[in-house]
């Protein structure tokens, strides 16, 4: 069931590299997200905990489950999995980019606690929206696997709780 | 020369009269047929357009789908949204009556144009998101669409809070029907949201709808809850267009949540009473 070329099999839809523009919304959405918190908390840190937070937990927990994945034989090459986590990351960032502007109204017209709640379901949001995106990326096409989606689960749930831990600690100064 | 004239009284000879047309056929298939104006025989605008929506809701939504004269579909839904729900807000407003009948009027159609303005971009965005196909003007297109379904059918209820006002419902009551109704509104735009976005690619379809309509809700909700009163408490003296912004609807909810439980913040609130 191995990547091999002895056992072929089933691959995943191959992925076109990330444009530039791809690229920018991958940034930009987080970065638009923490500039609407910290606009109503009157403070920076959430400008920098949304996209540090979103980065962060990436590249802690992405090699992580590809050494999972390789180990049990699910794991695609190793450039696919790259331009899978991109195309997450895009993803991640259309969702942020997209509720920013309704997050925006909703927190004006809101107290700061609200708002700042507010922000931070649409940053859960776009996190689930990008696992998503990364499983189908990673898995979409290839032959059925016992086991595959709960390792992914799995490691998703970890990757979530670490970046709730993570946005908790760098924006407690700043929750009203 | 005379004899060769037609004759005066409009009676033609039987050798001069034309023989019968066929009759054309009609392509109607019942007596009250749906419009079969779809994109390929030209895109209608206006009234047309309007029955269309109300009739043949599957023309327009493929219209959509083929990015047909989207400005001109739009242009017509925005105007209707703008007529439907002012007559659904002035019916609101009666409640109160005088100035607030035109407050009402006016609120409505800003609050549902302001909310789509808002949250069309997060359906784009979320498509995409989603690998879905995705286009900002067909987005935008389908959300008027769904709004001006959902503002005539508050047309259609106007007699509703018409005849609660006869039988001088209450304020709490008066209330609830109207939220009632915008509940109505509000599922059939997004029934008609929902054969939309699932016409255009069925890729997740149900996960867009369940949180575009989610969003939409939340954002309108609080619009409406910014942009109140509504109908107006009948112990109020003034009449204000808005209300100073003091917290969202959710900041109320929880608020009186807290205070169901005997929790009262607010230096204003009244405190419970305790018995020696």
């Amino acid at each position: 069931m191995a990547w091999t070329l002895e056992h072929p099999t089933p691959r995943p839809q191959p992925i076109p590299a990330a444009t530039p523009l791809a690229v920018a919304c991958a940034a930009a959405g987080p970065i638009g997200i923490g500039a609407v918190l910290a606009q109503r908390l009157g403070d920076l840190a959430p400008l920098i905990a949304v996209p540090a937070v979103v980065f962060a937990v990436a590249a802690l927990t992405l090699p992580a489950l590809y050494i999972a994945t390789a180990v049990v034989g699910a794991a695609p090459p190793i450039a696919h999995v790259v331009r899978a986590v991109g195309r997450a990351l895009h993803s991640l960032g259309l969702v942020h980019l997209g509720l920013a502007l309704p997050l925006l109204f909703l927190g004006a017209s809101s107290q700061a606690a609200t708002g700042f709640a507010l922000g931070a379901v649409a940053v859960m949001t776009g996190a689930v929206i990008g696992l998503r995106m990364l499983y189908a990326a990673l898995f979409d096409g290839a032959l059925p696997m016992t086991g595959r989606g709960l390792l992914f689960v799995t490691w998703a749930g970890i990757a979530l709780v670490i970046g709730a831990r993570l946005f908790v600690e760098l924006t407690a100064e700043v929750v009203p | 020369m005379i004899a060769a004239s037609p004759p005066f009284d409009g009676v033609a000879t039987p050798a001069a009269a034309p023989a019968p047309a066929p009759p054309v056929p009609v392509p109607i298939a019942g007596p009250f047929p749906t419009s079969t104006t779809g994109p390929t025989t030209g895109p209608t605008t206006g009234l047309v357009l309007v029955d269309q929506l109300l009739r043949d809701r599957t023309a327009v939504l493929a219209r959509i789908a083929a990015g047909v004269e989207l400005a001109a579909l739009m242009r017509t839904f925005v105007i209707a949204i703008v007529i439907g729900a002012g007559l659904a807000g002035a019916a609101m407003g009666s409640f109160r009556g005088g100035v607030q009948i035109v407050y009402a009027a006016v609120k409505l159609p800003l609050a549902l144009l302001a909310t789509a303005a808002l949250c069309a971009p997060a359906l784009t965005a979320l498509g995409r998101a989603l690998g879905r196909p995705a286009s900002l003007t067909r987005d935008l297109a389908l959300v008027v669409t769904a709004l001006a379904t959902g503002a005539l059918l508050l047309v259609a209820l106007v007699p509703v809070l018409l005849v609660a006002r006869a039988v001088e419902l209450d304020y709490h009551g008066s209330i609830l029907l109207t939220v009632g109704c915008s509940a109505l509104g509000g599922l059939i735009a997004v029934a008609v949201l929902a054969v939309g976005v699932r016409s255009g690619s069925p890729r997740d379809a149900g996960v867009l709808v369940a949180l575009f309509a989610l969003l939409f809700v939340v954002v309108g909700a609080q619009m409406a809850w910014t942009l109140r009163p509504w109908l107006l408490r009948p112990r109020t003296a003034e009449v204000p267009f808005v209300r100073a912004v003091e917290g969202s609807l959710y900041d109320a909810v929880l608020g009186s949540a807290r205070s169901a439980r005997g929790i009262y913040t607010r230096d204003g609130a009244p405190l419970p009473e305790v018995s020696p």
